[in-house]
């Protein structure tokens, strides 16, 4: 029994962590229509800066945050606007290019770094804390309170600013959204920065837990798609709720099969979902909250 | 004094494929103007080069004293100048409030922007009724109802309106055209009004211009228009 519960608990702080890198992917794809492939190496990006704050700055990671934040702001919207902006009219040139941002990125910190693995000791690396007779990654409790606050909040300034209904316009109609005299080009450079700024947090959180390499964010993006599919594009509770699902799914797995089996069950479920459900758990308000229309 | 809206010359169209063939207009403070017309002639293309969603390939749009000519389609409720596009574009998957309030987005000053809520609720009852349904959900009159109260949140000086009659029935479109006519009278606003519906739009306009092919082939005060048997003819199934 004790080991269920374990199990379960791991699924959740693993889903947490899931879903801190989903949220992002799934507002840069419910707002812009771009899958972002890159967005697991603006996760390593950030968990690189992180490290970096923390080695010359002293920085702890969890303070790191408050700088890794804007600067993958600031990288994500000049990515929006000097990549994927010329591309607009060719959304398969896009998904080219993120993937293309990929490629780019993992290997250029791989020659920069010359590919060794990193780890830093912070205070909440090793520490834990008892519930019942199991022992828990303070880190990875923080990841998971950090992307409720995050969701919650998200999902509240999309609702109720006028900003984020203006972001909400945007992704349902842009022509109409233009006529309300919103600048497109601009909500989609903020929110392309915004979702990249998400990266770079959760790179942050996640830093005390992993250690760096970089291909690290492979181990992130994968399960992130199943998530989004999972959830449901678009929604933002989707990314939250499907974080959990996923990361549930692969500790039950590989607790009861095979932990290399994890990937080849996150596959059969982003499989029998699009088979059974294309919009998602969350379709209704997930991939049609959005606007499964045509654009101009 | 100079018109509100005065276009000279302008050309526009898809990729290489020519659309408007140097058409001139102007519209009057005050007034309603109809442009009126056949399938794929050209009028919505009008209105896109107008508000700014399609560059234009030639000639001058002189709006308020300045020339507008491919300014961006956001600058345009700003500086007073407001399109209700074909079918309402209303945003789906918000609610009706939301809508009207992206309506009034330029507006900075939130106390404003409600006030100007309640105001178009106030003109139109039924939105009120439906303020927290969503938009995706409201009848084809309502929509167009909607996309007008929307249009009115940014206080035009000039709005421009592709078709509102579009699947409409008879009453609902004397019921639209009535609204639009009083907000005119009331707020001292100017109408762009396209519609195929030519008999409605004549009945309401003071002006108007026939569009065919491209290029305006008559124009005249509504009236004089009505009575054209060429224009009875060819529009008004008479
Ligand atoms: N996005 C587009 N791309 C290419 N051609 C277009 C596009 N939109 C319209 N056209 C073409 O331009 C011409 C004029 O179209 P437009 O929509 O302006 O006509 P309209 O007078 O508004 O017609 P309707 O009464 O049917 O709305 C048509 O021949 C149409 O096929
Ligand atoms: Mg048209």
């Amino acid at each position: 029994m004790a080991s269920f519960a374990g199990v379960l608990l791991a699924g959740v702080l693993l889903g947490g962590i899931y879903s801190l890198v989903a949220i992002g992917l799934n507002l840069i794809f419910g707002v812009i229509r771009v899958v972002n492939f890159a967005q697991g190496e603006f996760v390593m990006l950030g968990m690189y800066a992180t490290v970096v704050a923390y080695t010359l700055l002293h920085l702890d990671p969890y303070l790191g945050m408050l700088l890794v934040f804007p600067l993958l702001f600031v990288f994500g919207m000049a990515v929006q606007r000097f990549i994927l902006q010329p591309l607009q009219n060719e959304p398969m040139m896009q998904i080219f290019a993120t993937f293309g941002m990929l490629m780019l990125l993992q290997n250029v910190v791989l020659a920069v770094t010359g590919g060794t693995a990193v780890s830093i000791r912070t205070p909440a690396s090793g520490l834990t804390i008892a519930v019942g007779p199991l022992q828990v990654s303070v880190a990875r409790v923080v990841a998971l309170l950090a992307v409720t606050v995050v969701a919650v909040g998200l999902q509240w300034a999309l609702h109720t600013t006028m900003t984020g209904k203006a972001v909400r316009a945007v992704a349902q109609d842009r022509r109409a959204a233009r006529l309300m005299g919103i600048d497109v080009e601009r909500t989609y450079m903020l929110t392309f920065g915004f979702g990249a700024g998400l990266a770079g947090v959760a790179g942050a959180l996640l830093t005390p837990i992993f250690t760096l390499t970089p291909q690290i964010g492979g181990n992130f993006i994968l399960p992130a798609f199943a998530v989004v599919v999972l959830g449901g594009l678009g929604s933002v509770w989707g990314a939250y709720i499907g974080g959990f699902l996923i990361g549930l799914t692969e500790a039950l797995a590989g607790f009861y099969l095979d932990p290399a089996l994890k990937q080849a069950v996150w596959f059969a479920i982003f499989i029998l979902v699009l088979v059974v459900r294309p919009t998602g758990l969350f379709g209704v308000v997930g991939a049609e909250e959005v606007g499964l229309r045509v654009q101009e | 004094m100079s018109a509100l809206l005065t276009v000279t010359a302008l050309h526009a169209g898809y990729g290489t494929v020519p659309v408007l063939r140097g058409v001139s207009l102007y519209v009057n403070a005050g007034e309603i103007v109809a442009i009126v017309g056949a399938n794929g002639a050209g009028k919505s293309t009008l209105l896109g080069a107008i508000s700014g969603l399609l560059p234009p390939t030639g000639g001058t749009i002189m709006f308020r004293g300045a020339d507008v000519t491919a300014r961006p389609a956001h600058r345009g409720p700003a500086s007073g100048m407001a399109l209700v596009p074909e079918g309402g574009r209303l945003f789906p998957f918000l609610t009706v409030e939301d809508n009207l309030l992206l309506g009034g987005f330029t507006v900075a000053d939130k106390a404003e922007r409600l006030r100007r809520l309640n105001e178009v609720m106030e003109t139109f009852p039924i939105l009120g009724e439906r303020r927290f349904q969503l938009a995706g959900k409201l009848s084809g009159g309502e929509r167009q109802m909607c996309a007008v109260a929307r249009a009115i949140m940014s206080r035009p000086a000039l709005m421009m309106l592709d078709e509102p009659s579009v699947g409409l029935s008879p009453l609902m479109v004397e019921r639209i055209l009535a609204a639009v006519q009083t907000l005119v009278a009331r707020i001292g606003l100017s109408v762009l009004l396209v519609e195929q519906n030519t008999v409605e739009a004549l009945e309401v306009a003071d002006r108007a211009y026939v569009l065919d092919h491209g290029n305006f082939v008559l124009d005249g005060p509504a009236r004089t228009l009505a009575a054209d048997p060429r224009v009875q003819q060819a529009y008004m199934g008479l």
